[in-house]
């Protein structure tokens, strides 16, 4: 790659290639001015009108807001929530989508016979099934978790079924001729051997399980969790700074959740092909 | 729900054809029996489909009719709502009514245009990002801090700021499509074989022709993912946006539906969501399988990135 940072790296703005001179072979610092840089546009537009500054306040305002709100004790309350529900969804996707993967990855007839009910189920968005579960049963915590469990299933469960049929058949002849019985290879063979696919689906499910339950707060009116708080913040009208800080904790909340996730995915699975070949 | 592909009719033509292989080269004869194959495995799957739906309909409807409540309708009356109130057009609007193709028309509309917006930025961007690290390097903080706020919560920021509601959907559909899109065309570029640039650079191709006929082909199979995941996105956002503030579209209607308490017409207006969700999958599903077959890839079983 570095090979190819001379030949490439040509930005024609002269304070830009003087910037990248200086920072180069430091990423972290160049990530660091592009932050910076992306903030003072942000300031200019808002001060300069080209953003409605009354909507869009300038980071100065938002960013020290953001700071005083994680000490708002609603806020946490609707954070703990938000973190609650989120966590608890993800716990019964993946309870779910893992047994029902394997068995369906472990038996192909059953496979063919559920897949036309997958493809058919995923591509709808689970906020469409919002106004039908809070009439059924009113919007509360409980419920929210089911839908995020529902919005997050697919990744897990898709690369499980991928990830249990596509075993090694050496392994499972190995296994067969050990005198194993179908669950025996199932619960160690072909899971253990699934298990870097199924950690990629989790790490997917994890990001779109917190998207699902901010939405589902924001969208049910209920002024829960973080969702529910910018709601909230957001009907008052008179503290867009307040709007905007929200934005930036859920983001933040996101990223830390995601950096985590890929991290911990990394260091799991260092052995397998693929973060080999990604780390070389 | 969404058919599909229709049955090959190639069984009967392979069958009257066989005989005549004596007489026709082997070659020819290798061809028809291996299509007979693909047209059975067809019809089989077709079949498979079907029966799979319609058992799945038939426990939802004993379901609904064993324990009747009053918010889940069976099916068959699901359906009986849908023929009566919206399969009540003149056939140059394929027998659907006003009412219908008026709100599906307005969420088809953003969708597409929030997601060909997406796209066409996710993939300029991505590409500049991806031939250049020192730019990657940049902006790399921001993508990522990016990709992570989830799009609705922008909704009442968007509110206030784009007084036009049209306007205010595309955008959030564009803010929260983008991303798979971006992300897949970086990997897609920098997965690219570097013998294959240096190739490029030394027979000197122009840059219209590296763009169109080297980068773009080669990165193509990672951002046509992208794409698939991108266009699920851009309902999903259609629908909350005009769940906010909107007069027209299906998730307005829908929304509408339950605020009446109409609950057979809030069961009918996920039909036409959960339809618009399937197409777009098997659309896109279809391109990319066509365009790994071209280049050589093998089938990736549908797999989440």
């Amino acid at each position: 790659m570095t090979s190819h940072t001379t030949a490439v790296g040509r930005p024609g703005h002269l304070a830009v290639a003087r910037l990248a001179g200086r920072t180069a072979s430091n990423p972290g610092l160049r990530g660091l001015s592009g932050v910076l840089i992306a903030l003072a546009a942000w300031e200019a537009a808002s001060r300069t009108g080209l953003l409605d500054a009354r909507f869009a306040p300038p980071p100065t305002l938002v960013l020290p807001r953001a700071a005083t709100l994680l000490t708002e004790p609603d806020l946490l309350d609707g954070l703990w929530l938000t973190v609650t529900t989120w966590l608890a969804g993800l716990a019964i996707a993946t309870a779910i989508a893992i047994s029902v993967g394997a068995v369906l990855g472990a038996t192909p007839a059953l496979e063919r016979a559920a897949r036309p009910l997958i493809e058919t189920a995923r591509p709808i968005p689970a906020v469409a099934l919002l106004p039908v579960v809070t009439l059924l049963a009113g919007m509360d915590a409980g419920n929210r978790t089911g839908l995020v469990a529902f919005a997050s299933s697919w990744p897990i469960l898709l690369n499980t079924i991928a990830g249990v049929r596509a075993c090694d058949p050496a392994l499972l002849d190995m296994a067969r001729l050990h005198g194993h019985r179908r669950t025996s290879i199932l619960a160690t063979v072909r899971l253990p051997a699934a298990a870097p696919l199924i950690a990629t689906g989790l790490r997917i499910s994890t990001a779109i399980a917190l998207i699902a339950t901010i939405s589902l707060e924001l969208v049910t009116g209920t002024d829960e969790g973080l969702g529910g708080y910018l709601a909230l913040v957001a009907a008052g009208g008179n503290d867009p700074a307040a709007a905007l800080g929200v934005t930036v904790l859920a983001g933040l909340l996101g990223l830390a959740i995601n950096s985590a996730t890929a991290a911990a995915e990394r260091r799991v699975f260092a052995w397998h092909p693929a973060h080999i070949r990604a780390a070389s | 729900m969404t058919a599909a592909p229709a049955p090959a009719p190639d069984t009967t033509a392979a069958a009257a054809t066989g005989p005549l292989s004596g007489a026709a080269t082997a070659v020819a004869a290798q061809r028809w029996s291996r299509r007979a194959g693909r047209a059975r495995r067809a019809t089989v799957a077709v079949l498979i489909w079907v029966a799979s739906l319609t058992a799945a309909g038939a426990a939802c409807e004993a379901a609904a009719r064993l324990a009747p409540s009053g918010f889940v309708p069976p099916p068959s009356m699901v359906a009986a709502w849908i023929r009566a109130t919206w399969l009540t057009g003149p056939p140059h609007h394929l027998y659907l009514n006003e009412d219908l193709l008026h709100h599906l028309g307005a969420s088809v509309g953003r969708m597409l245009t929030g997601w060909t917006a997406a796209v066409i930025l996710g993939i300029s961007l991505g590409i500049l990002l991806g031939r250049s690290p020192v730019a990657r390097d940049f902006v790399n903080p921001l993508v990522q801090f990016g990709r992570s706020v989830p799009p609705v919560v922008l909704i009442p920021v968007y509110y206030l700021l784009f007084p036009d509601a049209t306007i205010r959907h595309v955008v959030l559909i564009v803010t929260g499509a983008i991303w798979p899109v971006l992300l897949n065309t970086i990997t897609g570029v920098r997965g690219i074989d570097p013998a294959l640039l240096d190739t490029v650079r030394v027979l000197k191709v122009g840059p219209v022709r590296r763009l169109g006929g080297v980068l773009l082909p080669a990165a193509a199979p990672t951002i046509l993912t992208g794409l698939r995941i991108s266009l699920a996105i851009a309902l999903l956002l259609t629908v909350v946006s005009e769940m906010f503030g909107a007069t027209e579209g299906l998730g307005y209607a829908l929304l509408d539906a339950q605020q009446h308490f109409d609950t057979t017409a809030m069961w009918a207006w996920i039909v036409p969501i959960a339809v618009l969700g399937n197409l777009g999958h098997a659309a896109l599903n279809g391109l990319s399988r066509a365009g790994l077959a071209r280049h050589g890839h093998p089938d990736p079983h549908q797999l989440e990135r």
